[in-house]
């Protein structure tokens, strides 16, 4: 439908009447269009006609010119439009054309699409009976039906509605009021805009501000718990490192590839080395490999991860610049840090001179005993020697004496090889001779010994017969003397023990049982060990150096065996060892070597 | 072999020790010759003694190299060796040396005649 613009009607209007009043207004502004009347009537006519003829002309020239005119305008006006639908169309938000009736004259595609309705169910509709009355909302009705035949415009509001189709949605509206052709109609632009989406962007960013807020105060908490931390850690590593620094001993930090993280000043000093070459290097390359032993390797590679600690390990080497010397090692690994990497933490002790000093002293003592035995094997020798002449003379009284004598030498050998054997244990080097041998034959012969030195008590034996054993036959006798000398020795009031031997699930058990003054419980814990001596009033009553119960001992744990105290105050002590029978059957070449024993005297 | 009257030579380097040794034996009826340079007890080549009792450690001479050297030598190495000595576990080294016997010291009297007594009597 297309509509002539007005003004061109008018022009035309004006024209027709300009040529119409040419006669009564001859200074009318159109030139050549004059009906005026000729001297001669034919000629007037004629002239009339040709004159008519030209306004006629005039006329077409100007409806031509209009029509041309018009289809220009028109053309603009297709053009507008088309640039109008145009915009409609490609505007991305829903757009509604209404009238003022609020019914939709036109919707563009992308209302459809927004609200999921058809067109043939859209235009000429009530906008608020489209879809299912979903449109029809109190706060609609109010804007476009008081608010914007007021204000003709309505920007920006907010609208929020459960739409049928599409659910909850927020939509910014946007309307204007057009009149449009010559009757003024009124047109409803209403552009709908859903903002849910940057609605619901811009709550969840109002609540990721509020979230980043929270976390960035949790972050300052961490940042400042953080730097606690970190205080602290840089203390505790200060601290780590002050004591590796202080450690009077070299002190190395491997990682797992035994590569030397850092070493402390003991070390560099202590193996001549300069941090430069012991750094980032691996351990066995240090110092012209002089770390690279094989007890070393076996022990960081195989024992260390598995145990992860390794104490007292002590490696003899000849080092390059250092010389030989014994190192004691002592090595940790330590999980640090978050990725839980593995840290070698390895102390080396330099224990050449101590253990040169201990065997100073080892070899003093043994020395010292065997200086110390020499005059008492002369002393002793000339005591017998005037014993037997007494015994000759029959002086029996002076034998008496020279066999106290005689006795009080033996207790002084006694306590000069306990103290050459704790010696001995200490250093680790106390010696078994094992074979097999006949335990009753020992127990039998050391009874008989020790009944010689005793009036008042009476030991009795109860032994299993046939016991046999695998072990060293002098040691063993030891701990039987120490077991019978104590019995008698705490029993004075008492005159009978007890020795049995038996045999049980492979274990042969022997036990020396007193009825004299009993051992504390405090006492029984402690009997073992070494200079214990029972305390108590009593003490001065019971000499001795403390080291005979824990010289058996260590000679029964020698033999994989074990000692024990069953006892009560007053009641008496019965004191056990057990050796096990299961021993007794290995190694077979022993018993050579037992056939081959010197003979002890008897 | 012999008769009469059987000789023992004692090597130790403690002049007591040798003392109480010699009046000892000599009592119970030995013939008892005492060195306290054991090497002296190499030098009697005519005269053997019929036992030699010897200590282990003696100063400037091992007992062990005596030994050693009497039971590998034709003349001397029937001769009973007993070895004496303070050191406990010094039997195996007795032994090792090729000693008949060992006594430990302090000695009791009773067991030194004894065993004297044993390898004396073999002959």
């Amino acid at each position: 439908m297309k509509t002539i613009p007005v003004p061109v009607t008018k022009n035309l209007r004006k024209a027709i009447e300009a040529q119409a009043n040419t006669e009564n207004n001859p200074s009318s502004p159109h030139k050549a269009i004059t009906l005026q009347s000729d001297e001669s009537g034919q000629t007037a006519r004629q002239v009339k006609i040709v004159k008519l003829k030209e306004a006629v002309a005039l006329t077409q020239e100007y409806t031509n010119e209009i029509i041309g005119e018009l289809d220009v305008t028109n053309e603009e006006v297709t053009i507008a439009r088309d640039y109008a639908d145009a915009i409609i169309r490609t505007v991305r938000g829903p757009l509604l054309v209404l009238n003022k009736d609020l019914r939709i004259i036109s919707a563009n595609e992308a209302f459809y699409n927004a609200f999921k309705v058809a067109a043939n169910n859209t235009e000429n509709r009530l906008l608020y009976d489209l879809g299912n009355k979903q449109w029809d909302i109190p706060r609609l009705r109010i804007l476009l039906e008081e608010i914007l035949p007021e204000k003709n415009t309505i920007e920006d509001f907010v609208v929020e509605h459960d739409f049928r189709d599409i659910g909850q949605k927020t939509m910014l509206l946007n309307a204007r009021t057009l009149q449009q052709g010559p009757n003024k109609t009124s047109l409803i632009l209403l552009a709908i805009e859903d903002i849910t989406e940057s609605k619901k962007a811009e709550k969840a960013l109002r609540e990721s501000g509020e979230l980043f807020r929270t976390a960035n105060e949790k972050m300052t908490t961490l940042s400042e718990e953080l730097q606690t931390r970190n205080e602290e850690v840089t203390i505790a590593r200060d601290y780590a490192d002050a004591i590796i620094r202080t450690v009077r001993g070299p002190v190395l930090v491997l990682n797992s590839n035994l590569r030397i993280i850092s070493a402390n000043e003991s070390f560099y000093t202590t193996f001549k080395v300069p941090p430069d070459d012991t750094e980032n290097r691996l351990l066995y390359d240090l110092g012209n490999k002089q770390w690279d032993i094989p007890r070393l390797r076996i022990l960081l590679e195989e024992i260390l991860p598995e145990k992860n600690t390794i104490e007292d390990f002590v490696v003899e080497h000849d080092f390059r610049d250092i010389g030989q010397k014994t190192m004691l090692l002592n090595a940790r690994t330590l999980q640090q840090g978050p990725n839980k990497t593995s840290l070698i933490l390895l102390a080396i002790e330099d224990i050449t001179v101590r253990k040169q000093l201990e065997q100073q002293k080892d070899e003093f003592v043994s020395i010292a005993s065997h200086e110390l035995k020499t005059p008492i094997t002369s002393v002793k020798a000339y005591t017998q020697i005037l014993g037997e002449r007494f015994r000759k003379a029959g002086n029996m009284k002076s034998v008496e004496l020279v066999e106290k004598m005689d006795a009080q030498l033996d207790k002084l050998t006694d306590l000069i090889g306990d103290l050459l054997d704790v010696t001995k244990i200490e250093a680790g080097r106390i010696q078994f001779r094992e074979s097999y041998f006949d335990f009753n034959g020992l127990v039998e012969e050391t009874v008989e010994e020790i009944q010689r030195t005793t009036v008042k008590h009476k030991i009795t034996l109860e032994l299993q017969p046939g016991i046999e054993v695998y072990g060293d036959h002098d040691r063993l006798g030891q701990v039987l003397t120490n077991f019978m000398t104590n019995a008698i020795k705490y029993s004075p009031k008492a005159d009978t023990i007890v020795v049995r031997a038996i045999v049980e699930n492979d274990t042969v058990t022997l036990s020396v049982q007193d009825y004299g003054v009993g051992l504390s419980f405090e006492d029984q814990a402690k009997v073992f060990e070494r200079f214990y001596r029972v305390g108590g009033t009593n003490q001065n009553t019971y000499p001795g150096l403390g080291l005979g119960l824990y010289i058996a001992s260590e000679i029964i744990k020698r033999h994989n065996g074990h000692v024990w105290v069953q006892s009560e105050i007053m009641q008496g002590s019965t004191f056990c060892f057990s050796l096990p029978m299961s021993l007794q059957n290995i190694k077979p070449q022993k018993t050579t070597r037992a056939k081959a024993k010197i003979k002890t005297v008897k | 072999m012999s008769t009469g009257t059987k000789r023992i030579l004692v090597a130790d380097d403690n002049p007591a020790i040798l003392d109480a040794l010699q009046i000892m034996l000599e009592e119970e009826g030995y013939e008892v010759e005492t060195t306290v340079d054991g090497a002296a007890a190499l030098e009697l080549k005519k005269d053997l003694p019929d036992l030699y009792l010897l200590d282990i450690w003696m100063s400037g001479v091992d007992g062990r190299d005596i030994c050693k050297l009497l039971k590998s030598t034709p003349a001397t190495k029937l001769i009973p060796v007993i070895m004496v000595s303070a050191t406990k576990g010094a039997e195996q080294i007795a032994k090792d040396s090729g000693a008949d016997d060992f006594i430990s010291k302090p000695f009791q009297r009773d067991n030194l005649l004894a065993v004297v007594a044993q390898y004396i009597n073999k002959l």
